[in-house]
């Protein structure tokens, strides 16, 4: 799979729910550029899930299968918790 | 270089609900219709719906279409126009029916009828017993419908422009709108996307506020077009805001919290609400609590190092019943502020959550402005309809429900009219060069280079001055003063630069021409709240405290040019029924 050039990517962080914008948005700035090519692959898949079903996943409401999407899962809660105290 | 041209029958301008079912009907009626979005569609706001729709079917509870209108009319604090309501709440049962044929999963009654929620705000026999009106999919309506509407889109060989930016409308100088500029932001190339019919169907403009509910695209990009185009947005200075949201990011803190005990405090850990609302206190009704948090920051009494919001306590309350009745609550909390309930109270600021404002149209989704003598002139080939429109369905205030109705009804409305509308015109007329040209040096404006202001620092300081001075405190002395700060910065704007000028998926040309669109927005915003001297739904004035139906019975209508007001009638007279006259509005 290809990965998308880093604006691309930052543009698809652009969600239907202020949560998601949120949450993203953050991991793009701590934790995104430090992820391997294996990681920015399950982000990419990531952004590709709908709305409600990402924000389940990434609150802990679901789980998935997705070995790589799940590594990222404790990265986004951690980057938004970064972001706390902004 | 050649400007790429694509002709369409009908052009739509966003992919949410509105949107989506508009260009299902015509896409079904075998028009050639186009879907520009900037977002995938299935990304819109929509999505984040969850309450449900609103339709007098009687499954749980008896119920009528004419009760379902009062009390829209009612809510509306008597500002809605009575025959689109009344043509919304007839309509009601027949758009949840057709949601149900394109797949959308309602929620089921054990006989297998769909459940129907009772919703705050709705009443039988015209103001009597509670109401069960509103027909959920869980708590995920709005996801749902957006995903069945884009499924059916498809089937239906909809043609979708995705992450295409809306630039401006064209339109001759007889007045016909003919479509509009976009550029795809993949590219960066500029594209004219002729139609012979135009909807606006971009959605709110809830960004205007630093503290809002609403996804980060919702910067009001539709509605700016109109006002650029010379269509002038009515009621802009009814804006639903909810109490507690979380402080700075925005989120909803539903009543909940405040239902099962929790009270806000300022920095002197004083419970505030018990001056405001001696008897009901927290759970005082939500604009009662939204200007008591607003009067505590102002005073100074405000928390953390800004002192700009107040903080909700849940503390005494104990570990066991947070996590067992509040877990949502303590789930959000945690994720976006670090801050769990159980130990540390809740940093909240009323947050804006829906615009009843928009672009004028009439029941049938057409745009209307003012010409001469009269109020409701139709713009030949410009349509309208959901949140970036105002039909006026909602007046001073919107019901909980009403919103996924509103966009349903009015987005198959509209299309049912350009159906007709391409009927008597089946030609293309001629492109008007100088309108293509005009949105083009829109666009180019941002590859001016040196030295100037960057965007990011202008749009934080245009949501800060909208929520210190046009969010729920509302005086004529802090909305002048605000509408002088939206004067310098709509110049600061127009010299502001962005560094990257390459072609590719920049980005930040895109967030530079939201930042236009929320400015327009904005001062629209502010301008008719100044105007307005009266307390009426969610706008309220602590100057002007009671509603006045003598003088402001009526709507309002922001030109951007000269930041101009002017005033239409309320549509009193509904289609069949009598009207309902101005009450006093008590639940």
């Amino acid at each position: 799979m290809m990965t998308l050039p880093d604006t691309q990517t930052r543009w698809r962080c652009r969600r239907g729910m202020l949560e998601n914008d949120l949450l993203l948005r953050a991991f793009l700035e701590h934790g995104y550029d430090e992820l391997d090519q294996e990681g920015r692959d399950a982000f990419e898949r990531l952004l590709g899930y709908p709305d409600n079903l990402l924000l389940d996943l990434v609150l802990g409401r679901q789980q998935t299968v997705d070995a790589d999407i799940a590594r990222l899962v404790p990265l986004i809660r951690a980057a938004a918790a970064a972001r706390a105290g902004d | 270089m050649t400007l790429t041209t694509r002709k369409f029958d009908a052009l739509i301008v966003g992919a949410g609900g509105a949107g989506l079912r508009a260009a299902l009907q015509l896409a079904n009626a075998d028009a050639r219709v186009a879907v520009v979005s900037k977002v995938f569609p299935t990304r819109s706001h929509t999505v984040a719906a969850q309450g449900g729709v609103n339709a007098a079917l009687a499954n749980v509870l008896p119920d009528s279409w004419h009760w379902h209108m009062f009390d829209t009319v009612k809510g509306s604090d008597y500002l809605g126009d009575q025959d689109a309501i009344e043509y919304m709440c007839r309509a009601a049962p027949k758009v949840v029916y057709e949601l149900e044929h394109f797949g959308v999963p309602f929620s089921r009654l054990e006989e297998g009828n769909i459940y129907q929620r009772a919703f705050g705000g709705q009443s039988q026999h015209f103001g009597k017993e509670q109401a069960a009106r509103t027909c959920a999919a869980a708590d995920r309506t709005g996801h749902a419908i957006l995903h069945s509407l884009y499924q059916q889109n498809l089937r239906a060989h909809t043609h979708f422009f995705d992450e295409y930016f809306a630039i401006d409308l064209i339109k001759d100088d007889a007045g016909y709108v003919l479509g509009l500029v976009a550029f795809d932001i993949l590219s960066g190339e500029p594209i004219a996307i002729e139609a012979k019919t135009t909807l606006i169907a971009t959605g709110g403009a809830g960004q205007i506020f630093r503290t809002n509910t609403n996804a980060l695209s919702n910067t009001g990009d539709g509605m700016a077009m109109a006002l650029r185009a010379g269509v002038p947005l009515e009621d802009m200075e009814f804006v639903q805001f909810h109490p507690t949201g979380i402080a700075g990011r925005g989120m909803l803190i539903t009543e909940g919290a405040r239902g099962e005990g929790g009270f806000l405090i300022n920095d002197q850990d004083e419970r505030f609400m018990e001056r405001y609302a001696p008897n009901a206190k927290d759970l005082a009704s939500r604009d009662v609590v939204s200007r008591a948090i607003a009067i505590e920051v102002r005073e100074g009494r405000g928390c953390g190092r800004n002192k700009d919001h107040v903080l909700l306590d849940l503390r005494h309350l104990g570990a066991d019943t947070i996590m067992k009745k509040l877990p949502g609550i303590r789930e959000v909390s945690m994720t976006f502020l670090g801050v769990d309930p159980i130990e540390e109270p809740i940093p909240v600021f009323p947050t804006c959550h829906y615009s009843m404002g928009g672009i004028p149209t009439n029941r049938d989704g057409q745009v209307v402005v003012p010409v001469k003598d009269t109020p409701e002139d139709p713009v030949p080939g410009l349509y309208a309809a959901g949140e970036a429109a105002c039909v006026s369905v909602h007046g001073a205030n919107r019901l909980g429900g009403n919103s996924l109705l509103d966009i349903l009804v009015f987005g198959r409305a509209a299309a049912n009219h350009i159906l007709g509308f391409l009927k008597d015109n089946r030609h293309h007329r001629p492109l008007q060069q100088d309108s293509v040209d005009r949105a083009l040096e829109r666009l180019a404006r941002w590859d001016r280079k040196g030295e100037g202001e960057a965007v990011e620092p202008l749009r934080r300081e245009l949501r800060k001055v909208m929520e210190d001075h046009c969010g729920v405190f509302r005086t004529a002395e802090v909305m002048q003063e605000g509408v002088n700060r939206l004067h310098r910065l709509r110049e600061r704007i127009d010299n502001a630069v962005i560094r990257d000028h390459s072609r590719t998926f920049n980005t930040a040309r895109v967030e530079a021409m939201e930042l236009e669109n929320l400015m327009d927005c904005a001062m629209a915003t502010i301008v008719s709240a100044l105007g307005r001297e009266e307390s009426r739904g969610a706008h309220s004035r602590m100057d002007f405290t009671d509603r006045d139906d003598e003088r402001w019975l009526r709507h309002s209508l922001y030109s951007l040019q000269d930041d101009a007001m002017d005033y239409k009638p309320v549509r009193t007279q509904p289609v069949t029924v009598e009207s309902f006259p101005p009450k006093e509005r008590v639940y």
